[in-house]
């Protein structure tokens, strides 16, 4: 912007692209902001899906932080998404890690590795509900081979739990070894060489050299598991539908069911600000980490 | 500056992320696969005042096996449209979600003009509009004698607030089938009562058999039902007041919860779907399980051992009840092509006996013609269920004079698939039932 005989005038430069921009901006603007609006006023009326609400104030809000399933899903929650992001980013580094070495078939690994990530999940969920639904699925029958009892995976609220972590760490790990193999690559390998012959072993090589370089690539990836562990709702409900007995019902799967079956918009709505505020507050501390990294 | 934008596009893309799920959640057609009868139009003859206007059908899966199901559907979608010049686009949708599938579809205007669903749909979507009475439709079959063929108990229940809302086709029942083979190879007979069942299934928990299963969805819910109405149990009393957690349902759910208790019940089911139960069921993976009659007489010449259907068991109070629903079909409000939609439902009601007798449908027809057929009248599981289920079948709006809107929210609730599960899983049913207790006066204001 450029001020010239008291009058305002735009800067050329910025013109164009904002003329390529507009579109797309226009249709992030309707399908984010609006729905973004309508839900930060629902969460403030006991709005019904079918049906109009009127204005009660922060009842949805009282009556969340008091019910019990509300707080049960908090619980699933925090186990799923620490689970999820540690699980992930742990298998997702020593996967980049060896993948950035001279194994045999190293190419086949490096493209079979992207399966779970590249599959749909109604596929491979549904796999994997078929090779833990009966006594006699392929997991079980391995268990069982092995002289274990079958363990009914959709049938214990524990074992659940375990299932629907290690499905969303198998899905993700491929994103994070990705990702990290990139920034291996960019290492220079002259650092490598010269803290050998200075005689540092494989471990001070990765803490000193390694991971410093790491640390960007894997800030951006940790911010990104986060929200989809948090916000996961479509592996969840493929598997388990949040279920047993409510056992692997998240705060996104709990707000679905207050919405479409529970009739209950405006309490779907409390939720869904709540975890939006979490979730916020969550990205712009790491957001700031990664500018002081970068620094 | 830069730094407010980039927060601000931050903020708008969890936004989004987080909104997804429920501001967004409306859908304009269920995932579900859809036939397109469309191609025959081009040989209609136009016999109809409508010929040349398009219908959206949604029918849900009523079929076990869905394939034959939407293919008898086709076939008479292809019929109708040839004799009346009336296109029909079919859309099976799945049991999985249906609530959230139509409530979604009427909140966001993009329901279909005619479908079947659950059988308390149509009530509560009338009390709110979304729903063309049909009057006018049982007028014309009353005239033409048709009406009087159908199953009294079922009309009754498409009668809500002076009109009639829908136009039932199938009436619904569960019954106690059993893997014969499997009893006569331990030396037990047929359960007769509470008693008998719960002894039986001892009998085959002592030989590594599991006895009984209750699928984790809605399928349990209705097992939940079978054994709480048969012991005289309800939803609701005759005033209208909640009754979830009265005497007659606790004792029933004590009684499924000592059978698990004592290993009879498959563990896996509280994982399982109904049609996944089903499948293990017909695989000889466990010996009783509550469900359509219907299921037998589809399957009794493709599994590896005899089926049967129990007789209604006596309960411990000798009250002999069971689950009765009647499913309909209703016509949208807002639909722009009602006539069309009227003359469709009227077809279909007259020609859908191939849905039974080959689309391996569910239940049994609520037209009494069509027990005439040899499908029928020579499969004692269906003469059964006809005559000796539907006059003791009780529902959700059971006990009470007419239906009412808020039905099919108490049929919906998750609670009960909770309680369900947690049968199977060693849970404290007694307070789960509490808790479905509770859940049903929150719907009712109670």
């Amino acid at each position: 912007m450029e001020r010239i005989g008291g009058k305002r005038i735009v800067n050329r430069k910025w013109v164009l692209p904002l003329v390529f921009i507009l579109p797309s901006l226009l249709f992030v603007l309707l399908v984010n902001i609006y729905p973004l609006l309508s839900g930060i006023a629902y969460s403030f009326t006991n709005k019904k899906l079918l049906g109009s609400g009127t204005f009660i104030g922060l009842k949805n809000y009282t009556d969340v932080f008091a019910s019990e399933d509300f707080k049960k899903s908090i619980g699933f929650t925090l186990t799923f998404s620490i689970s999820g992001v540690l699980g992930s980013f742990v298998f997702g580094l020593l996967a980049a890690l060896l993948l950035n070495t001279n194994i045999p078939a190293r190419s086949f690994f490096r493209s079979a590795m992207l399966l779970p990530w590249i599959v749909p999940s109604v596929v491979s969920v549904t796999c994997w509900r078929w090779m833990v639904l009966k006594d006699t699925s392929i997991i079980n029958a391995i268990i069982t081979a092995f002289g274990g009892d079958p363990i009914y995976f959709l049938s214990d609220q524990k074992w659940a739990v375990v299932l629907v972590c290690a499905l969303k760490i198998w899905k993700n790990f491929p994103f994070v070894a990705v990702s990290i193999l990139a920034a291996l690559q960019g290492v220079n390998r002259n650092l490598f060489e010269a803290a050998r012959l200075d005689g540092a072993n494989s471990w001070q090589v990765f803490w000193n050299i390694t991971w410093p370089h790491l640390i960007p690539v894997a800030t951006t990836t940790t911010i990104l598991l986060c929200i989809w562990c948090f916000n996961d709702f479509e592996n969840l409900f493929l598997l388990t539908q949040g279920g047993p007995m409510n056992a692997t019902t998240n705060i996104v799967i709990l707000a679905y069911n207050y919405a479409f079956t529970k009739n209950s918009v405006g309490k779907a709505s409390a939720m869904a600000i709540l975890q939006l505020i979490v979730v916020l507050t969550f990205s712009l501390i790491s957001m700031r980490n990664q500018k002081q990294v970068e620094e | 500056m830069k730094k407010l934008v980039a927060v601000l596009l931050a903020i708008m893309l969890l936004a989004s992320m987080c909104f997804g799920m429920t501001a967004c959640g409306s859908t304009s057609a269920p995932a579900a696969d859809s036939v397109d009868a469309a191609p025959a139009a081009e040989d209609a003859s136009g016999g109809s005042p409508y010929a040349g206007e398009t219908i959206e059908f949604w029918d849900m899966a009523w079929g076990s096996d869905s394939a034959r199901y939407e293919a008898e559907a086709k076939k008479i979608i292809d019929a109708f449209t040839a004799e009346t010049g009336i296109i029909v686009n079919y859309t099976a949708v799945p049991w999985t979600n249906w609530y959230e599938t139509f409530v979604t579809a009427v909140a966001s205007n993009t329901n279909p003009d005619i479908s079947t669903g659950s059988g308390y749909q149509a009530f509560q979507f009338s009390a709110l509009g979304y729903i063309e009475p049909l009057d006018d439709v049982y007028e014309e079959l009353e005239a033409s004698g048709e009406l009087q063929g159908f199953m009294t108990r079922a009309l009754d229940l498409m009668y809500y607030d002076g009109h009639y809302r829908a136009l039932p086709w199938m009436a619904d029942v569960r019954g106690l089938l059993y893997n014969k083979t499997m009893l006569d190879e331990n030396g037990i007979d047929v359960p007769t009562n509470w008693d008998e069942l719960e002894a039986a299934c001892v009998k085959l928990s002592e030989a590594g058999i599991y006895g009984f299963a209750i699928p984790s969805d809605s399928a349990g819910k209705q097992t939940v039902y079978q054994f709480a109405y048969n012991n005289g149990g309800g939803v609701m009393t005759a005033d209208g007041q909640v009754s979830v957690y009265c005497d007659e349902n606790r004792e029933a759910v004590a009684f499924l919860a000592r059978l698990g208790e004592k290993g009879c019940l498959y563990p896996a089911a509280a994982g399982m779907t109904g049609s996944e139960t089903q499948a293990a069921f017909l695989n000889g993976e466990f010996c009783f399980m509550i469900t359509t009659p219907a299921l037998a007489e589809a399957n009794y010449d493709l599994v590896d051992f005899e089926i049967g259907v129990a007789e209604p068991l006596a309960a411990p109070n000798g009250n002999h009840g069971g689950f009765f629903s009647a499913n309909n079909i209703m016509i949208y409000a807002n639909s722009e092509h009602k006539e069309a939609a009227k003359e469709f439902l009227k077809y279909w009601s007259a020609n859908e006996l191939p849905m039974f007798t080959k689309g391996t449908a569910s239940g049994i027809p609520v037209r009494a013609e069509f027990y005439e057929d040899p499908y029928f009248s020579e499969s004692k599981f269906l003469t059964m269920a006809f005559n000796e289920f539907i006059p003791i079948g009780g529902n959700a709006v059971w006990r009470m004079t007419s239906n009412f809107p808020e039905a099919n929210d108490l049929d919906g609730l998750t609670e009960w698939t909770a309680l369900a599960q947690g049968i199977t899983m060693g849970e404290d049913a007694d307070a789960l039932l509490k808790a479905v207790d509770d859940a049903a006066r929150e719907v009712m204001g109670q």
